[in-house]
């Protein structure tokens, strides 16, 4: 159960990271769209025109109703890839005068591609580079070409990725047909590729995170990557349908051709997107403050839009829609969790790197399941000697979770610290009355403020931990 | 015949989690710093009394408050910004975040302590190369406010610097405040005497 609850806060703390990441994209976005004025509404001009041009592929998937998210996935593609294409051209105006630096750099990318993509029908796809314009290709690299180890760190993976994906998704008699047969296997890749990405993020981070050797995290992460497969296999269905319809309508022949371009470009953006992701969270996990070597050229802009897609589409985790508020209030939760476990006990042996991310990992769980209370000052102290004796972050979570229901009205909100201070008032005042005038002279501290932290984390503040184990289980048994 | 008693002035520190208030506090009262291995998240109340020379006759003794950064307790809250003098908005410069939710805190001091003069610190000043904040940023946010900001600072808990200078620059506003208050007393007592108002007209009803 503490799994499962785990794999969900996982998961929306992949698209809470992936939502921060758009913001940054789009704030750098903003500036560097200031200095390039002009480019956004011819891009929108072009975008409506070039959605008119793919009506007949509007038809094909009308002939495919038996799965419409997938209608709808594709063109969202479509959508995207022109407002991109349309973006570059510009650009490409700009930066005629820098094509042959960056074609130099133009090689070792296709060399990147073709290794990564070892499957047959992929290899087409280079062709179809070829026939881009050098800018084209380019200019999504910039973003990734600033950190120069990312892309062998990363490669791997995607390496990994892609050839699974095919191998479940597409029968093998499509791949070995005609040419027109791999056009469609290339938009069946690119559908499948492109709606379990939120899944394949919530891995990477998984894996990025250093718990990733305790076998509880790793459960969870096989339990999202298969889902990620199932919903891929679905959608493999509708592709074929596509494939299907697409094929009868001979008419749409050359519209495809242009499509398949413009698919392949898609394509490329995936590729080169799936290698900055993990880049990008395994920062964030590392250090939040590095954040500004990342450097997001325009070639980024899209992933803003294409990040919403895990909301939308049903291959988001386990088929849940997260509103933005939400979204918006668990990032912060971890946001704030973050802060206080980096400073929980670090004396103490016990809290080492790998004991802290146990110990974050109980808080999320908890401010997941609570989110309406959400974390607070103090959860943090009041869990790590739970953890410490346990050393196990389910049965943790259970104690924390009963313990939090004696205490949690001591936090704001909860309204019993009012009382406590009134209570020790009096009792100061009947029992050493000698004190409390002392205290009342020497600056008026008989508001007792002094004592928030002893009730409100049951001493253990005050305490070396050897003793907050024996004052706690006093103070349970009473 | 110069008054031995100092004035006390509260001043209270606010902002986002972990931007460093209770690390402005502690070079307050110690002039220390301590690594991010030893800190922890500050429960509760706690202030510190210092006092500053403003000039030679006069000296203002800064009673420095620090809290959590998310403290809100009612009772606390109330009294924490209760009577402050000045409030310290701090946030970090490296996180634009904290920066942006500073209107938040503003609206808090507006609200609970309506006489405090505000100051507007930068903090982690030492992270030159991770600064988010701009100056330009720290303008425009004062502007917004419609000049209640009585003065920004760039500081560093980890070097020092800058947390001295702040702290000297806060009691001297807040020793020329005092002082002009104080004249704006005597002013209001001497020549804005509210007369008693005439005895009231006899009740003319004759009915």
């Amino acid at each position: 159960m503490y799994e499962g609850t785990m794999s969900e806060w996982l998961a929306v703390e992949a698209i809470v990271r992936q939502r921060d990441k758009e913001t940054m994209a789009m704030n750098l976005a903003k500036l560097s769209s200031e200095s390039q004025s002009g480019d956004l509404p011819v891009a929108i001009e072009d975008k409506t025109l070039i959605n008119e041009v793919f009506e007949p592929d509007d038809d094909a998937s009308l002939s495919s109703n038996d799965n419409p998210p997938v209608v709808q996935d594709d063109d969202d593609v479509e959508e995207e890839v022109v407002v991109e294409e349309d973006l570059k051209g510009n650009e490409k105006e700009e930066k005629e005068d820098l094509k042959n630096c960056e074609s130099e750099e133009r090689p070792c990318q296709d060399q990147l591609s073709s290794s990564a993509t070892t499957e047959k029908l992929l290899s087409k796809e280079s062709s179809y580079e070829d026939a881009k314009s050098p800018t084209c290709v380019v200019t999504p690299d910039e973003g990734v070409s600033e950190g120069p180890d990312s892309e062998t760190i990363c490669s791997p993976e995607y390496e990994d990725a892609i050839p699974r994906l095919i191998e479940r998704c597409v029968p093998p008699s499509v791949v070995d047909s005609s040419t027109t047969f791999n056009t469609h296997a290339n938009i069946i890749t690119n559908i499948v590729h492109d709606t379990p990405s939120s899944n394949s993020i919530t891995k990477y981070d998984t894996h990025s995170s250093p718990t990733t050797t305790s076998t509880k995290n790793s459960t969870s992460s096989i339990a999202i990557i298969c889902k990620s497969s199932l919903d891929s296999g679905s959608h493999s269905d509708g592709a074929d349908d596509i494939v299907s319809a697409v094929d009868d309508d001979a008419a749409a022949d050359t519209e495809v051709t242009e499509l398949t371009e413009e698919i392949c470009a898609r394509l490329q953006e995936e590729e080169e997107r799936e290698k900055r992701t993990p880049m990008n969270s395994r920062m964030a996990s590392e250090d939040p403050s590095e954040k500004d070597n990342l450097t997001i050229t325009e070639g980024s802009e899209p992933k803003g839009l294409e990040a919403k897609s895990p909301c939308i589409s049903p291959a988001s985790s386990h088929g849940g829609i997260y509103s933005t508020d939400l979204l918006e209030s668990f990032g912060l939760n971890l946001h704030r969790i973050d802060k206080d476990v980096q400073r929980c006990d670090r004396h103490y042996w016990y809290f080492q790197k790998c004991n802290l991310e146990k110990l974050r990992n109980v808080m999320c769980t908890y401010v997941w399941e609570h989110l309406d209370t959400g974390y607070m000052q103090g959860m943090c102290d009041l869990a790590a000697p739970l953890l410490v004796i346990f050393d196990d972050e389910a049965m943790t979570y259970a104690c924390f979770c009963q313990l939090m229901n004696r205490m949690s009205a001591n936090f704001p909100n909860g309204g019993a610290m009012d009382q406590h201070f009134a209570n020790m008032r009096s009792l100061i005042q009947i029992l050493d009355s000698e004190m409390f005038e002392l205290m009342h002279q020497n600056g008026d501290y008989t508001h007792f403020y002094f004592c928030y932290r002893w009730f409100l984390l049951d001493f253990k503040r005050e305490l070396v931990y050897e003793d907050v184990f024996t004052v706690w289980e006093v103070i349970w048994a009473a | 015949m110069a008054s031995v008693k100092v004035p006390e002035q509260k001043v209270i520190l606010c902002g986002e989690y972990g931007v460093g208030k209770t690390s402005l506090f502690r070079r307050f009262a110690t002039n220390t710093f301590v690594t991010s291995t030893d800190r922890k998240s500050t429960l509760g109340l706690d202030h510190y009394e210092k006092v500053y020379m403003t000039d030679e006759h006069q000296g203002v003794k800064l009673q420095l408050w620090d809290t959590g950064g998310m403290e809100r307790v009612a009772s606390i809250t109330s009294s924490y910004y209760k009577f402050a003098e000045a409030a310290i908005l701090v946030f970090s410069l490296d996180s634009p975040d904290s920066f942006n939710i500073l209107s938040q805190h503003l609206l808090d001091i507006v609200t609970y302590a309506e006489n405090a003069k505000i100051f507007l610190c930068g903090n982690k000043y030492d992270l030159k190369n991770q600064i988010h904040v701009t100056d330009a940023d720290m303008e425009t946010f004062c502007e917004q406010c419609h000049n209640l900001i009585s003065g920004t600072y760039k500081t560093s808990c980890k070097t020092g610097q800058g947390v001295e200078e702040m702290f000297i620059d806060i009691s001297k506003q807040l020793g020329e405040a005092n002082r002009s208050r104080k004249e704006l007393d005597s002013l209001n007592k001497n020549s804005f005497k509210i007369t008693p108002p005439e005895g009231e007209p006899e009740d003319s009803c004759i009915c």
